[in-house]
């Protein structure tokens, strides 16, 4: 149940939270957020063989942080902890402006897998049969600029990032995403698109299948660039002071470079979500 | 006339705690015969702060005496509502306010303010959320 929450990652989060705490205090220009989501979640991969099947792999418990001091930023982006840097993204603010910015970002732009099982707290022992033999891809993050547009009900980016750092494929993404919020009484309802292109290398590193990972079943590929379209929508109501209610729906389509690999199972994944949070 | 000892008993105990029953419940009935104005809920919470809060609020009061009695809201001071010869009421209040919001009742003949309400209105998220607006996967 708690598979996204390790130990050490709960013990820094709270000496950070309560360090936070002691600094907010003191410093005018620190701004932070924490969140501990308990969430049910229907979360189905693109990948072949992985399901949810134990209860257990519906039943998600994540901490998530928003921080900004003097330019520098620290935010819980995507809902989903097994990305790197625990879902977080790092940056910091180049330019700014009343309802916009210009950032250097480092982000997770897709989860990593390998031939374990991902979901439930099995991971590492049981192998999925149709991706036995691959290698592990990592949540590689990359570095990039972001602009970032806003306004009281509007909100906009798009991220050019290549893989700088890890070296894993040297590929690059664009990421784009628009999201439009309706204020209805207390509820904030949001509805997004977004699109995430994956240059060659990065699309070949998460999707291709090189001759030594090839089997029988799955066959030798190299998919070249691809790209993911996402539609979402969420509702969110504030319990009370400290609890609040989230609910939503987001559905991607891959394009057919990713559908068509061995390792992918479908082309379009609907996944939902119903959570209740605690906001620090 | 043959009266049984044990059932004599179970007699007495019985109007001893008919008298305890009658003599609760109208001291409760006196509790909630508390004289006032109440609103329920007393609070409102918003995602963010600064931002407009909605709720329903039930609103009573009640007096000793009959007479005219008006409901105001904040600093404004034409009524929301006024009852005629009367020494209760109550309506709802459709609200819609980002800060908290007191509610009087008063006689307005005599401009006498006989008591004051309060809905506080509070938050989730206390900074700017506007960038905070993340997928949720």
């Amino acid at each position: 149940m708690f598979k996204h929450v390790t130990p050490w990652f709960t013990v820094i989060l709270v000496s950070f939270s309560l360090s936070l705490q002691a600094e907010t205090e003191i410093a005018d220009e620190l701004v932070w957020n924490l969140q501990i989501d308990l969430s049910v979640v229907s979360d189905p991969t693109e990948l072949v063989g992985v399901t949810q099947k134990e209860e257990s792999d519906f039943v998600e418990l994540a901490l998530y942080m928003d921080l900004y001091y003097k330019g520098f930023f620290i935010q819980s982006n995507k809902n989903r902890t097994r990305f790197s840097n625990f879902g977080a993204e790092i940056g910091y603010h180049l330019y700014e402006e009343s309802n916009y910015e210009i950032s250097l970002v480092h982000k997770s732009y897709a989860t990593g897998f390998d031939e374990n099982e991902i979901y439930g707290e099995g991971a590492g022992e049981d192998v999925v049969p149709e991706l036995e033999g691959i290698n592990s891809r990592f949540d590689t993050s990359m570095q990039g600029l972001r602009f970032l547009n806003y306004t009281d009900n509007r909100l906009f980016w798009v991220d050019v990032a290549g893989d700088l750092i890890s070296g894993e494929h040297r590929g690059w993404a664009v990421d784009a995403f628009y999201l439009l919020t309706y204020q209805l009484r207390n509820w904030d309802i949001d509805a997004g698109i977004g699109a995430t292109y994956f240059s060659d290398k990065t699309n070949t590193y998460l999707y291709g299948v090189s001759p030594s990972e090839s089997r029988a079943l799955r066959p030798a590929y190299t998919p070249g660039s691809g790209h993911v379209f996402s539609v979402e929508v969420s509702a969110r109501y504030p319990l009370s002071a400290s609890w609040v209610f989230n609910t939503g729906v987001s559905v991607n389509q891959y394009s057919s470079s990713i559908s068509d690999s061995p390792l992918v199972a479908r082309d379009t994944v609907t996944r939902f979500k119903v959570s209740v949070g605690y906001v620090f | 006339m043959f009266f049984n000892p044990a059932t004599r008993l179970g007699h007495c105990l019985i109007a001893i705690l008919s008298c305890c029953f009658y003599f609760f419940s109208l001291r409760a009935s006196a509790q909630t015969e508390e004289i006032g104005v109440f609103v329920s809920p007393n609070n409102c919470v918003a995602l963010t702060k600064g931002r407009e809060c909605y709720t329903r609020a039930n609103i009573t009061w009640r007096t000793r005496v009959s007479g005219m009695y008006c409901i105001t809201i904040d600093t404004d001071l034409t009524p929301v509502k006024c009852w005629q010869d009367a020494r209760r009421g109550e309506f709802v209040y459709e609200m819609s306010s980002s800060q908290n919001v007191t509610i009087t009742l008063h006689r307005p003949n005599t401009n006498t303010l006989i008591g004051t309400a309060v809905i506080e209105v509070s938050w989730l998220y206390a900074g700017d959320n506007r960038k905070r607006r993340w997928r949720l996967f």
